[in-house]
Order: structure tokens, then C-alpha cells, then sequence
């Protein structure tokens, strides 16, 4: 075995002096690494010191450091808490909902434009679509709730006209409504800006393919079927899989500011349950915040790793 | 002989002029600081750093431009840096946290943020961040002492500063009693008034029956109320997510004793108990629903913003029959015509209004970075040098945005004992302005409820008249008993706060399902009450009951 074992090992060796040796010899370019990995270990290593307080009980009094060691009672008390049924589900239905409808629609987006012919009316369809990118959530959701009013928003005022006056049902306090509102809302604001990565790995399809196929008789809809989204797909997967590793950390902004009492049993979601309890009561209870966001980024890693794992299996396209 | 006396007598005159030693053997440490009593406070001119949460309209703190600044630092001698934090409160709160726990460096002065929570003031003074004023008090309180020993009614028979007296038994923040007599009775809703006329109805001079006032809201439902020919537009109740908008409390008053705060805690015989385990929380939400179910209550009433609350209720053609909002200036121009209707009998004759013991508050406090305390206090003392400096806070500039009224002249609050002292030339609340702080660093003792006694012009159309209305229907239903205060230690805060913000948005959540009927309270309501229980309702009101008592004894 130790036999077998060591050249192996030295072939590694090998390949590790061969790449220092490239690196000294282009140390130049190598330097440019310098800031990102150090804007890494000092934004997200250092500050991962801190993650014990989940299990600890963090008084102000006694710092990170210095306050008690409780072992698992953080994440106890958070999966006993009457409310753990249902905001665990609410996050995870409202996140993958989120994902199923706009992961698909920038990459119909990104096919559509390619193909149009007429490039001023392509570039000003694509500025459109990408500029409520730049809005931010506040104002979204306060644009949101002004339009749904009843009574005074353009949705209340169009219905009532055709209502003999009557105000229509309120949209926003309709606990079954909520995660429509909230997932085609962010549909609406990012499809042009997701969209500008697969333009963008359209550009790079080969002009040949298009010709050949257009001599073998292809349609303009089976050349996008055929070359452009096969282009597209390994761009597509490695974002899809990217964005399972986020399912649990679904923004706090947009739910916390659509919110409302009627519609909490829906969009409750944990970061919100989160910052009610742990935030604005007292002095904070930073240990069952932490608690909570570790146990969030654990489940969003074993996502990202089966999803990775699938698709190596399916599409031989993965993260590593 | 004659010789050795007099150095004897200059010696001492020296001695004490060194080192003023105080009435009860306060020494003062600082030799810059002027005695107790004496202005400016310092010899020399010094700096100290203030942090507060910035306000938006204030548009300069800085001296010479700000005339609450430029006051104090030609009256004290102490220049004040600033130190601006976030404005919304949370987020300076955060800040501030995050700066106590990483020991990093404080402003010199603190005021505001949460420091009037007693468990935070005692947490930061636990941590060092904060220091006890127990030796100042009472020795370097010149002024101070002088204006709290005109304050004609101790509060519920208690000493006032103990009201700020950590459980460690240390006081870490200078009293200020700074009152406005409509914020006890904050609580309130308005009737559009021409409705009422064109219902045929008559305003009762009490708190209307239940009888009438659902007969009101059928009438503004079903009828072209507002003349504009369409007799579908008008809305009889609305309320919104605003301040003290809550639409289900304000209802529920007819039932249960409902304080607006998210404790729901009722008191009766010194004994606590929470409003939702009440009989008459389930009838009052009953109530509710049958409003909600005819029609009387519109859904977005429970889920509306502020913004859009005001848009509707200030809109051209009134349609709202009552709208319910902590304030009537929320309804713009529709102002004159919405009259207080505070609270309603409910079917059994019960009115009792929410009612907001208005405490000293303890936020003005000195941090362990401060390298002259005893100035910093002695600043704060100079807050009472002059009474009218209570108006200054609040009002502005004397003679620019405020003068003294003549004596004799009619008071706002005339009926309630109090004259009027000064007239409001022009408001500088929530408008641009460089007359004071905007509420941030309120100071001092207001004992002659100044902050209340402006003189009334006879408009109607007066956002303080309305308020004064509203007190004067309110007073009557006072409740008899009430909560004054609960000091809560720090870990009974660490260990209960986040069961009570559980319970309070659960709870909150439940009213507004149950009064919308997407949740059925008969077949409910045990359930509910058991899910309560779960999440620790009965441990936390014992924890409640006890912290009381505590509170309350000597």
C-alpha cells in the first residue's frame, strides 16, 4: 500500500513545485490575488470567530468570549418554538417558488432577444427590462402596496369603476396571495438583469454553427432550440445550483416589509421570525439570531452539495 | 497672635476655595468645574462629545447655527461635539450595542436610543459603559432638585427617582420629567362629525352606546353620507398599522381593559394578567367580526400602511365615518370636521380608554470615555436653570418661534387647570428647522406642565385643539388602577424578551384572523389559548407579577 502510495504522491509533489515554479515566474499577475483573498479571510474568516456565541448565552457584559457555554440549547429553543411548523415551511416553499419561476424566465428572455434583428428596439426592450433592477426593495414593495390599495391604489380605483364603486378585496392581507405577490413582483424586477448573463454567454456561440444549420434547412426556432440553449445550459445549471445554495437565506427586507397580520401565516419566513424575536426585544439576543442563521447556512451547504451532486450526475455540468 | 489667626483664616479661605466641599462631603474631583448652583459650569471652556440619533429635519446641531446648542454652550461653557447615529431607531440601537460589547470608545454623553429600557441602562452600566450618578445626585443636582421639588404630585405615591434605580441599586441616567397631557391619552379615534348630522344622529356628550355607534356605521354604510351621489364610496370604521391606528384595540376597549402596548398586560387589586386570556378579548374580537362580516370594517383596515391610511382619510371628499389614529392631523383637511369619540360603551357599560402613565424617563447618561462627568452632570443640572427652557425643547426659539402670552390669556387646556403661558408664533415639529433637537436630549423638569399650556386662538382646525378635545371626553374613563411601571433586571429581559415578542406577534397576528373570520374563534379559542400557554404565557407573567412587586416595594 505504501508503495503503491508513493508515487502518487510524488506526482503531486510534482505538480505543486511546477506551480509554484509558474507562479514565481508570473508573480505579477499572481499579486492581483492578493486583495480578494485577503478581503475573504478578513469579511468572511475572521468574523466566523464569532459564530460560537451560537452556542453560547452572549451577554454584552461578558463579551464573545467570556460568556457561558450552553451547548445546543439555542437551536433547542428555536426547534421547539410553537412557530418552528410553520416558518420552516413558509421559507422553503417561498424560496423554491421563487426559484422554479424566475430561473426560467431570463433564459427565455435572453433567447428571445438574441434572435430579434432589430437592435435598437433589442437594446431598448433590454434596458427596460433590466432598469427595475435599480429600484430598491423599499420602494418596490411601498410601489407595491400604493398600486394594490382598494380603496386608493390604481388597482382599487380600476375595479371600483366597474364595480358600481364597491372597493375590491385587499390583496395584500391575503395570506394565500402573499408568495404570488412576492415571487412575480421579483420576477418583474430582475428578469432583465439575469438575463444579461446569458446574453452574454450567447455572444460567444460560434456564427458557424448557425450558418451549417441554416444550410441544412434549420428554422430560426430550431436553431434556438438546438445551438443556442445547448450554449446556454452549462451557464444556466451552474447558477441554478448556485441559487440552491441560498434557498434558506431568502432576503428579510422584501417579506419583513410586505408583512402584514393577515398575511403572517404565510410570510413568516425565518429571517423575519428572527429579527421580531431576537432583534427588537431588549437588548437582542445576538446567541439565538446566530443559532438560527447557522443552522440556516448548514442546510443551505447540504443543498448546494446534492444539487451539485445531481447535476454532475445528470448534465456532467458542476461546480467541482 | 492676631497674625497667625488671620494666615490661619487665609488658609482655610484658600482651602475652600480649592476644593468646594459640598453639603454632604461631596468633593468635587474636577478643579475646572464651578461650584453646584454656579454659571457657566466650567472655568474654562471644555468639549464634550454627544451621541444621538440624528434627526432628518434638523438641519444643523452645530453652535451658532442651532439656538437650543448655541443656548446651552453660552450658558454652561461646554462645547458639544456630535456624535450622529443612524435615525432609525433600531439601527442606532444596533450600533450602539455592537460599540458597547466591543468595548470600542462611547461619545462622552449619551441620550436616547434605548437607554430609558432599564434592563439596557443597567446591562451597558454592568458592562462599564455607562457610570452610576448615585454621587452626584443630590449634592451637584443644584437645580434640578429645586425644580423636582415643585412637581406637585409624586406619581402614584413613588419617589420618583426610584422609578430610574437599577436593580444593582445604581442610577445610571438623569431624571427628566417632560410631559405632554395629551400623550396619557394617546389613544384615540375621530368621527366625521357631518356625518352624524346627515344621519339625523345627535353626538352624544359620553362615550356613545354600542347601540348607537353600530347604528352609526350602518348609516355611513348604507347611506350618500358625503353627498357625492354615490352611496357605495363611504367607509364607516378604518384604521391602519400607523400609530395608534389598531383598529382591534380600539374596539376591544368596550370588553377588556387594552393598553395599545404589546405587554397586553391588564392590573387589577395589584394582581397581572394578560388581556388575550381575557372572556372579553374573545367577545370583543366577536364583536369585531361581526362588524367585519356587515360590511362596517374593511379588510385593509387591519393591513394598510400609514401612507396609504392618510391618503384615504385626509382624501378631498371625506368618506371615512371614523377613523382611528393617535392623531387628528392625519386627516388633513377633513381636520375640522373629525370630533374625539376616545371610547365606546360596550354592551355591558364598559369604557375604560388606554391611559399612558407618563414616567420620568432616565436617558440622559454619561459614558466611561467622559474625562469630565462632573461637568457633563452639572450640564444637565443647567437644563433647569431657566423654566422655559422645557418650551425650548420642544417649541423653539423664544420670541422667533415662540413668545409669553399675556397673563390671563385662554389656555388650550383652560378647563383642565391650566392656563395659557405661551403662544406658538410658528411650528417647528417635524418641519425643517435649526430652533432645537427634535425631541432628541429632552431635559429637565417640567413641573408647571408648561409643555401643555399654549394659548388656544379659537381655530378649530388645530391639531392640539382636537387633542384637547379628546383628553376632555378621555378623562372620565380613566381607568382606576393602572401599571406605572415594571423594572425588569437584565437577565429577566435576556431570558423573557424574545418569549414576549413571540407571544405579542403571534397574538396580534390571531386578532386580525379571528375579527376576518379566517380563523373561527369558538372553535378556536382553546387552541389559541393553548398555544399561548406553549410559548410560556403563564411563566412569563409570573415573572411579570414578581418583577412588579418588586418595582412597587421599597
Amino acid at each position: 500500500m505504501a508503495q503503491t502510495g508513493k508515487p502518487a504522491l510524488t506526482a503531486k509533489q510534482k505538480a505543486r513545485q511546477s506551480t509554484i515554479r509558474l507562479a514565481k515566474q508570473s508573480w505579477e499577475l499572481y499579486l492581483f490575488l492578493l486583495i480578494p483573498v485577503a478581503f475573504i479571510i478578513i469579511f468572511h474568516y475572521v468574523p466566523m470567530i464569532g459564530v460560537q456565541i451560537a452556542f453560547r448565552k452572549y451577554r454584552i457584559v461578558d463579551g464573545i468570549w467570556g460568556s457561558k457555554w450552553v451547548g445546543f440549547a439555542q437551536f433547542q429553543k428555536f426547534f421547539k418554538s410553537p412557530q418552528f411548523k410553520t416558518i420552516v415551511p413558509n421559507t422553503i416553499i417561498l424560496s423554491l417558488y421563487g426559484l422554479f419561476a424566475s430561473f426560467p424566465i431570463p433564459i427565455i428572455l435572453a433567447l428571445a432577444l438574441n434572435v430579434l434583428r432589430n437592435k435598437r428596439f433589442k437594446m431598448t426592450i433590454q434596458m427596460i427590462s433590466y432598469m427595475p433592477h435599480f429600484i430598491s426593495t423599499v420602494v418596490l414593495v411601498g410601489m407595491l402596496i400604493a398600486i394594490l390599495n382598494p380603496r386608493i391604489g390604481m388597482y382599487g380605483i380600476i375595479y371600483q369603476s366597474f364595480h358600481d364603486g364597491k372597493a375590491p378585496k385587499d390583496l395584500m392581507g391575503q395570506a394565500g396571495l402573499f408568495r404570488h405577490l412576492y415571487v412575480w413582483s421579483g420576477v418583474w424586477q430582475n428578469m432583465g438583469w439575469s438575463s444579461i448573463i446569458y446574453l452574454a454567454a450567447l455572444s460567444a456561440v460560434d456564427t458557424e454553427l448557425h450558418e451549417a444549420a441554416q444550410i441544412d434547412g434549420a428554422s430560426r426556432y430550431k436553431r434556438v432550440i438546438h445551438i443556442d440553449f445547448p450554449t446556454i445550459l452549462p451557464t444556466a445549471i451552474i447558477l441554478l445550483i448556485m441559487n440552491a445554495g441560498r434557498i434558506m437565506s431568502i432576503g428579510f427586507e422584501k417579506a419583513y416589509l410586505m408583512q402584514n397580520n393577515l398575511n403572517k401565516s404565510t410570510s413568516e419566513i425565518i429571517s423575519t421570525y428572527v429579527y421580531y424575536v431576537g432583534m427588537t426585544s431588549g437588548t437582542g439576543d445576538f446567541s439565538y439570531a446566530t443559532a438560527i442563521d447557522l443552522f440556516n447556512a448548514v442546510i443551505n451547504l447540504i443543498m448546494l452539495v446534492v444539487v451539485n451532486a445531481i447535476s454532475k450526475k445528470v448534465t456532467d455540468t458542476s461546480l467541482w | 497672635m492676631k497674625k497667625s489667626l488671620s494666615v490661619i483664616l487665609a488658609l482655610c479661605l484658600a482651602l475652600m476655595m480649592a476644593v468646594p466641599a459640598l453639603a454632604d462631603g461631596y468633593t468635587l474631583q474636577d478643579p475646572n468645574v464651578t461650584a453646584p448652583g454656579e454659571i457657566p459650569v466650567v472655568k474654562e471652556k471644555i468639549t464634550l462629545s454627544i451621541g444621538i440619533t440624528q434627526d432628518s429635519n434638523t438641519l444643523s446641531y452645530e453652535y451658532g447655527e442651532n439656538y437650543m446648542t448655541t443656548y446651552l454652550e453660552d450658558l454652561t461653557g461646554i462645547h458639544l461635539e456630535w456624535v450622529l447615529y443612524p435615525a432609525t431607531g433600531s439601527d442606532a440601537n444596533s450600533k450602539l450595542r455592537l460599540q458597547v460589547s466591543g468595548g470600542e470608545e462611547l461619545p462622552d454623553i449619551l441620550e436616547g436610543f434605548d437607554l430609558d429600557t432599564d434592563s439596557v441602562r443597567e446591562a451597558y452600566g454592568q458592562a462599564g459603559a455607562l457610570i452610576p450618578l448615585n454621587d452626584y445626585i443630590g449634592t451637584l443636582d443644584y437645580y434640578h432638585s429645586q425644580a423636582l421639588a415643585k412637581v406637585p404630585e409624586v406619581i402614584e405615591g413613588q419617589d420618583m427617582w426610584k422609578l430610574g434605580r437599577s436593580l444593582d441599586g445604581n442610577y445610571y441616567g438623569m431624571l427628566r420629567l417632560y410631559r405632554t397631557l395629551p400623550n396619557f391619552y394617546s389613544a384615540r379615534a375621530w368621527i366625521n362629525r357631518d356625518f352624524v348630522a346627515a344621519l339625523g344622529m345627535e353626538m352624544p356628550e359620553e362615550a356613545p352606546t354600542q347601540e348607537w355607534f353600530v347604528e352609526f356605521l350602518r348609516g355611513v354604510r348604507d347611506n350618500d353620507v358625503n353627498g357625492n351621489g354615490d352611496p357605495n364610496d363611504e367607509v364607516p370604521l378604518v384604521g391602519g398599522t400607523g400609530w395608534q391606528q389598531n383598529v382591534l384595540y380600539w374596539i376591544l376597549k368596550q370588553y377588556t381593559y387594552m393598553n395599545y402596548a404589546d405587554s397586553f398586560l391588564q392590573i387589577e387589586d395589584g394582581k397581572l394578567s394578560n388581556a388575550y386570556t381575557k372572556e372579553g378579548f374573545k367577545e370583543g374580537l366577536k364583536f369585531a367580526r361581526s362588524l367585519y362580516e356587515e360590511g362596517l370594517i374593511p379588510d385593509y383596515a387591519f393591513t394598510q400602511d400609514n401612507a396609504s391610511y392618510v391618503a384615504m382619510i385626509a382624501a378631498e371628499t371625506p368618506f371615512v365615518g371614523i377613523g382611528v389614529s393617535g392623531s387628528c392631523s392625519a386627516f388633513g383637511a377633513n381636520m375640522p370636521i373629525m370630533d374625539p369619540i376616545p371610547v365606546v360603551q360596550g354592551p355591558d357599560g364598559y369604557a375604560v380608554c388606554g391611559y399612558f402613565s407618563q414616567n420620568p424617563n432616565f436617558e440622559q447618561c454619561i459614558t466611561k470615555d467622559c474625562e469630565h462627568p462632573e461637568a457633563a452632570f452639572r450640564m444637565f443640572d443647567a437644563e433647569n436653570y431657566e423654566k422655559d427652557f422645557i418650551l425650548v425643547q420642544r417649541w423653539g426659539e423664544p420670541g422667533v418661534d415662540w413668545v409669553l402670552a399675556e397673563e390671563g390669556s385662554r389656555g388650550m387646556y383652560d378647563e383642565m387647570g391650566l392656563p395659557g403661558y405661551f403662544t406658538v408664533l410658528q411650528s417647528v415639529w417635524g418641519v425643517p428647522q435649526k430652533s432645537h433637537w427634535a425631541g432628541k436630549f429632552l431635559g429637565g423638569v417640567d413641573y408647571d406642565n408648561l409643555n401643555s399650556r399654549f394659548t388656544w386662538d379659537g381655530n378649530e382646525a388645530n391639531n392640539e385643539y382636537k387633542n384637547a378635545l379628546a383628553v376632555a371626553k378621555q378623562v372620565n374613563y380613566k381607568p382606576d388602577e393602572y401599571i406605572v411601571k415594571i423594572i425588569y433586571s437584565v437577565e429577566e429581559q435576556e431570558d423573557w424578551a424574545n418569549t414576549r415578542a413571540a407571544i405579542a406577534t403571534y397574538v396580534k397576528q390571531s386578532m386580525a384572523e379571528f375579527a376576518t373570520g379566517v380563523r373561527d374563534i369558538d372553535a378556536e379559542w382553546d387552541s389559541f389559548q393553548e398555544a399561548i400557554k406553549g410559548m410560556g404565557s403563564e411563566e412569563l407573567l409570573a415573572m411579570d407579577q414578581a418583577a412588579y412587586e418588586r418595582t412597587m416595594a421599597d
